[in-house]
């Protein structure tokens, strides 16, 4: 029986030693940790073959909650939406949600992860002020200023595991997002619109349609708005194994999302949930894929280096191999907190893939473009990527050996880590 | 309201109470691990709850709880214990404690209180697992029968008590810390639990399946002829 498995279903590993954190627990030299949250990770930085899973998600108390200082505590098992829940009717907000509300805070510092808003607000750890964390050395309470702190922020849970997090918030006027289409004809395009109208708002996002010669594109543009409006409580859950995803469904699937976003208003007032978090209506939308699973693969190239977007689309199309899901985001200039945090100024594409043989070598290929660029590929979204790759990527890495914790290991870094 | 809660930091326990955290209610929590009823009693509090107190509480030793002096409108008992191997027989007696002795003996010195009062709610929660044995949930599934039959009769015995409710809740198989390294059928979480029991306490139901469509799966189970059941494998 396998449970813990990344969202991506790949690869899947026969392991199901877990313990639930507790106060009284004591580490065991001679093992090795990881911790889990909610396993959405498209990686296998949230496994482990050998190592014992570290259970959090029954940590999910808000310790403290100041709206003077528009302040949170919460414990690390703490679920986004639960939280968004909290805070959006009291008139508050997390500055940075990813393209999914069902992660706990843990996993969103452990990956360092960022959202449709990194130009305004930096990515998760630039919001964190404090962190209380646990490892082989003991119990620590840590400021943003110290090194730890520094290493914990995108560290992959490889520092010790997060009990606690403070965490700053905006306010908000009212719960939807007030939301501008825009529609590019080519790759080009798309990325200009993201660049240049960016400082307008404080969301961007960028969807495109690789189905298209030209790679088509809509450009979605948000900031929050006064008004009011109920989530929708439609959620489906996929209960059968059939792969669903194929060449004509997902041909399909990118025209009408297309089409639909077509004859939408350009213009309109979307409730949060729609617009940060729109795949969680359906709740395991990764069965889709079937049994074998899928990949995604998420490349950062800084803005100066954007033109090398256009060889990786080419490549991309005359390999033949079509991702079903492309999305295009940019990233600003505030600078990442941790030391193996993902973001540099940039663009960011995150494509989708169905497993099949020849994909692995297209993506190796594209990461040497990437890193020989000096871009960088997504940790929390590989599950392949070379040794050199990542060291050539993140030359923070040796510094971040220092505060690696014996006893935390994960299977993407014994994949990767320095020699 | 006035509310108790045994088992207060199970997944289930928690997901009712975040629920009920208004600033009418005054909560008392109870549960083994104090660090652990400290942070919820913080988290209700933040949410606004009126007040909070916490008690060390171990439904494995023989003891009673102490209960506040004040009226009780609401208890809740959630506590319950799945072993990993459902026919581990070295575990008859801490699964019988838990789910089942344990949860007998709180539940008669709570429903003497309420007899004294005249009101009050009781809410349990039994399993699905209750409404018939098999091989997978072995001694677990006993111990929520033995526990359902229980609270029927209980339920019976208390009709000149027309405030006093008894409730069993039903729940499916849901995503815990409970059933963390299972995969069970039609995954339900605890956040749904939470919704379907605040509406069955408003209903004043007796017996909630949670989710709604569990009462017909398990009212066809329990169809099943024996000689039949016992080859199936689920």
């Amino acid at each position: 029986m396998v449970i813990f498995e990344n969202w991506n279903r790949y690869p899947q590993i026969q392991n199901n030693q877990h313990l639930l954190w507790s106060e009284n627990f004591s580490f065991s030299e001679l093992k090795t940790y990881l911790p889990f949250g909610k396993g959405r990770s498209y990686g296998d930085c949230c496994l482990t073959d050998t190592g014992e899973y570290l259970i959090i998600p029954h940590l999910d108390n808000i310790l403290d909650f100041n709206p003077q200082a528009k302040t949170i505590t919460v414990q690390a098992g703490m679920v986004l939406k639960d939280l968004l829940e909290f805070l959006a009717p009291r008139g508050f907000f997390l500055p940075v949600v990813p393209g999914t509300k069902f992660i706990t805070i843990g996993g969103a510092i452990a990956n360092d992860v960022h959202g449709k808003g990194h130009h305004k607000f930096g990515s998760f750890c630039n919001q964190v002020e404090a962190l209380e964390i646990v490892n082989s050395q003991g119990k620590f309470s840590l400021k943003r200023e110290d090194p730890l702190f520094v290493a914990t922020c995108g560290g992959l849970g490889l520092t010790g595991l997060i009990i606690s997090a403070t965490i700053r918030l905006i306010s908000i006027p009212g719960n939807t997002i007030q939301q501008n289409l825009f529609f590019s004809q080519n790759f080009q395009e798309a990325c200009d619109i993201l660049l240049k109208l960016a400082d307008l708002y404080d969301f961007s996002v960028c969807w495109l349609d690789f189905w298209t010669e030209d790679i088509a594109g809509v450009v979605s543009f948000g900031n929050f708005s006064q008004e009011r409006s109920k989530p929708s409580d439609f959620s489906l859950f996929w209960p059968f194994k059939l792969k669903l995803v194929n060449k004509v469904s997902s041909f399909v699937l990118n025209k009408l999302y297309m089409l639909a976003h077509r004859v939408k208003k350009t213009s309109s007032n979307i409730h949060y949930s729609k617009f940060f978090f729109p795949l969680d209506n359906v709740l395991n939308w990764n069965y889709f894929y079937g049994p074998k699973g899928f990949l995604q693969w998420q490349c950062l190239l800084p803005v100066e280096a954007r033109s090398v977007f256009g060889q990786i689309v080419k490549k991309i199309k005359s390999s033949g191999i079509t991702p079903t899901l492309a999305v295009l985001k940019n990233f600003g200039s505030i600078k990442p907190v941790g030391l193996l945090s993902f973001p540099i100024e940039g663009l960011t594409l995150a494509l989708d893939f169905q497993i099949c043989e020849e994909l692995f070598r297209l993506l190796d290929w594209l990461d040497n473009l990437v890193v020989e660029a000096g871009g960088r590929i997504y940790p929390a979204k590989d599950v392949r990527m070379s040794k050199t790759t990542f060291l050539k990527s993140f030359p923070k890495v040796n510094e971040f050996l220092k505060f690696k914790d014996r006893n935390f290991c994960s299977r993407f870094w014994k994949r990767v880590q320095p020699e | 309201m006035n509310i108790l809660c045994f088992g207060a930091t199970s997944d289930l326990g928690r997901a009712v109470l975040r629920k009920l955290a208004t600033a009418n209610n005054s909560f008392w929590l109870y549960g083994r691990d104090k660090s652990q009823l400290t942070s919820l009693g913080l988290d209700l509090k933040n949410r606004g709850a009126k007040g909070v107190e916490v008690d060390c509480f171990d439904a494995e030793k023989k003891e009673l709880p102490n209960l506040p002096l004040l009226t009780i409108d609401l208890a809740i008992i959630c506590q319950g214990y799945l072993p990993k191997d459902p026919l581990d027989f070295s575990e008859l007696e801490k699964v019988f404690d838990v789910n089942f002795f344990s949860v007998v003996r709180i539940s008669e010195y709570l429903l003497e209180k309420f007899k004294q009062q005249k009101f009050g709610t009781l809410v349990v929660f039994s399993s699905v697992a209750a409404d018939r044995g098999r091989a997978k949930i072995g001694l677990y599934g006993a111990a929520k029968s033995a526990l359902d039959s229980y609270l029927s009769a209980r339920r019976q015995s208390l009709k000149e008590y027309p405030l006093i409710k008894i409730i069993t809740v039903k729940p499916g198989f849901v995503k815990t810390k409970m059933t963390a390294g299972i995969q069970g059928p039609l995954p339900s979480t605890p956040e749904t639990v939470a919704e379907d029991v605040i509406v069955g306490l408003a209903k004043g139901k007796d017996v909630i399946y949670t989710p709604w469509f569990w009462r017909w799966i398990m009212a066809g189970i329990k169809l099943i002829p024996e000689g039949m059941f016992k080859r199936f494998n689920f």
